[in-house]
């Protein structure tokens, strides 16, 4: 009797792994830190993080996100967070971080759906805008030589 | 009433209560072994999955900061290289310095070592500036807990 209850506790106790308890599993969050990485290498690779970023126009509100017109997130950006995480039913935030020469640091929010969870995983890529592009947002970098500001993209999935 | 048990025949009264006794100690022992081994166990478990993913994560995001500091310089050398007079050139005209290269250098780093926790340190002394080829060359060092790795990016203008 004794061993049988003790073997129903042990049974039971098997079953309380980290995942149970409602946590993500930690293989899971590292496979989605790898594609959000991996989605941001690939997107700029064909330039897609620059064309993002200058075609922006102001802070996004939930699942809006504001763009110029005729810009939006580009073509080569869009499809992949389209297909990878849309698709997979995971949601995502884009932001670009500058900071400027005096320490500050500014985050424009460009595009939301929603306040991560607990289990969110970021990825960032840095890429640099430099003065002959167009409609670049105005936090500038005057130390860079013909750089005009250093942007970190940074993605969040959850 | 105790039983005495020299007196009694065998096969008496007794021995099924050391019996007894004996099953339940041996119960208690068992239950307690099962127990422990799955408490070690899933120990052994938690630690090894949490273990295994941090260097291997470390390694990818250096390869990741080798991307973001080439896809730069090599933009920089793109546009300051001047091709009528064959020399990598400053907005105002005059001669790229390496004092230039190793600040638009080191404002990456930056911004990658504040988005993970990571360190890039560019040396000076590595930046070299070849009109001739032409390249502009830096090596530079990634740091995390777990990997250092040195690079030496070589950067050319598009075309060349």
């Amino acid at each position: 009797m004794v061993v049988l209850i003790a073997a129903l506790l042990a049974l039971q106790s098997v079953v309380i792994t980290p995942t149970t308890g409602g946590a993500v599993d930690r293989t899971v969050q590292d496979q989605l830190q790898q594609e959000a990485s991996d989605a941001l290498v690939v997107a700029e690779s064909h330039g897609g993080l620059t064309a993002t970023v200058m075609g922006w126009s102001g802070n996004a509100t939930d699942n809006v996100s504001a763009f110029e017109e005729n810009a939006s997130l580009s073509h080569e950006l869009g499809p992949i967070l389209e297909h990878r995480f849309s698709e997979q039913g995971h949601s995502y935030n884009l932001e670009a971080v500058y900071v400027e020469e005096n320490g500050t640091v500014t985050v424009d929010r460009v595009l939301t759906q929603g306040r991560p969870s607990s289990g969110a995983v970021t990825a960032s890529y840095t890429i640099t805008l430099f003065d002959d592009h167009e409609h670049i947002p105005e936090h500038t970098d005057p130390t860079l030589e013909h750089a005009y500001a250093v942007v970190e993209v940074r993605l969040t999935v959850w | 009433m105790v039983t005495d048990s020299e007196s009694a025949g065998p096969g008496s009264v007794s021995r099924p209560c050391d019996r007894g006794q004996l099953l339940l100690v041996g119960a208690l022992a068992i239950a307690f072994i099962l127990l422990g081994i799955v408490v070690v166990f899933n120990g052994v478990l938690y630690t090894e999955t949490i273990a295994a993913s941090a260097t291997s994560q470390s390694a990818g995001s250096a390869q990741v900061a080798e991307y973001e500091l080439a896809d730069g310089l090599d933009e920089l050398a793109t546009r300051s290289y001047n091709e009528t007079s064959g020399t990598f050139e400053r907005e105002d005209g005059t001669a790229l310095t390496d004092d230039d290269v190793t600040t638009f250098v080191e404002a990456i780093g930056d911004s990658i070592g504040s988005s993970r926790s990571a360190g890039v340190a560019v040396d000076s002394e590595t930046v070299s500036i070849d009109h001739g080829s032409p390249a502009i060359t830096v090596t530079v060092t990634y740091a995390t807990a777990d990997v250092e790795r040195t690079v030496t990016i070589v950067a050319e203008p598009e075309g060349f």
